[in-house]
């Protein structure tokens, strides 16, 4: 039951940006995008967390909301100030991502090896 | 698992699926999707800015290089309308257009009640008829046919004797312009009216035409009962020469 709490929040979710009536201006689309990169980062270093039996609520809540509201704001300052932040915090936060999922894989693999001896 | 715990992951889930929804509402059609970045919009609207500058440089130029061929152009139409005027002028005096106006009409024509005078042989028509005109051009006629053929500065008036049928002395048939013309022959003369009287009586023209057994009746055309003459119509004699050493 627990484990499908996240994919009802995300159905839920989906519904709604999806359902709302507002169009979102081109100029704000790259901060959205980074932000939710900023987001994905944040879930998947939870997972891993999950998986290490490290998980913290309250690091978890604080970091997505940190990680996406300074995600889009340093993009948009980036561009105030005439250097594209939006594009190191999508290499950033790629690379976080990639190194999340990596140790993910690995550790389900272990984990799973060491089951099956 | 903690209440909160699930309560955080339930929202972080809310979430991610709303921005992920959002993503599909940005509006990629507009124009401003092109620009990536504040800064590129930036340098765009520098560039814009420049090449508006300059753009506004050229307009002002071409409006002005407009200007000058607007009033050229003005200047060539009124040119063309003057040129065109004085043609017509041109064409009205050389009797190319028809003409129309108070004046006379002469009607020579043979008559038999008049006595044959003896030893008459040979009546030249044409030379009759070109004495006439000559008179009548002394007195300033604006524009004179025969028998509807216009007479221009370079018309010819000629008896042409081997084709009457008619015995006596006359020639009969005469050529105005070319074309043959026969009794009675109509001279129509636009031009003042008194001038042209008083030469006919002046220079006894009916008179002279009666020792000649011809008939000489003038008939006057007042406004607004006007006499209209024909345009001549023949061949001009710059349609076979060009001017030289002009």
């Amino acid at each position: 039951m627990y484990l499908l709490l996240p994919v009802f929040g995300l159905l839920i979710g989906l519904f709604i940006g999806f359902d709302v009536n507002f169009k979102v201006p081109s100029q704000y689309g790259a901060y959205l995008s980074v932000a939710m990169l900023a987001a994905l980062d944040t879930i998947f270093g939870g997972m891993k967390a999950a998986l290490q039996k490290k998980f913290d609520a309250r690091t978890f809540l604080s970091g997505f909301f940190s990680n996406t509201l300074l995600a889009a704001l340093f993009a948009f300052v980036g561009s105030l100030l005439g250097v594209d932040l939006a594009l190191a915090a999508v290499v950033a936060f790629g690379v976080r991502i990639f190194n999340n999922l990596a140790e993910i894989r690995h550790f389900i693999l272990t984990r799973r090896k060491i089951q099956s001896h | 698992m903690k209440k909160y715990v699930a309560g955080a992951i339930f929202l972080v889930s809310v979430l991610l699926g709303v921005m992920i929804g959002l993503e599909f509402h940005i509006d990629r059609s507009s124009p401003a999707s092109v620009f990536t970045s504040y800064l590129a919009a930036s340098n765009s609207l520098t560039t814009a800015l420049d090449n508006s500058a300059k753009l506004n440089k050229l307009l002002i130029s071409v409006k002005k290089e407009y200007e000058t061929l607007d009033s050229a152009t003005k200047l060539h139409n009124h040119g063309v309308q003057d040129l065109q005027k004085e043609l017509l002028i041109l064409e009205k005096e050389a009797g190319l257009t028809p003409a129309a106006g108070e004046g006379i009409s002469i009607t020579i024509n043979y008559d038999p009640n008049l006595p044959l005078i003896p030893g008459l042989t040979y009546v030249d028509e044409a030379v009759q008829l070109q004495m006439v005109i000559n008179e009548l051009q002394s007195v300033g006629a604006a524009a004179i046919s025969i028998n509807n053929e216009r007479l221009i500065t370079t018309s010819s008036i000629r008896s042409v004797n081997g084709l009457t049928t008619r015995s006596g002395p006359f020639t009969g048939v005469v050529q105005v312009n070319g074309e043959p013309v026969a009794a009675p022959y109509v001279i129509k003369v636009i031009g003042s009216i008194a001038s042209i009287n008083n030469l006919i009586v002046a220079e006894g023209l009916k008179d002279q035409f009666a020792i000649l057994d011809q008939s000489f009746k003038v008939k006057i055309y007042r406004s607004p009962d006007f006499l209209r003459l024909p345009a001549y119509t023949g061949t001009l004699p710059g349609q076979y020469s060009t001017e030289v050493g002009m």
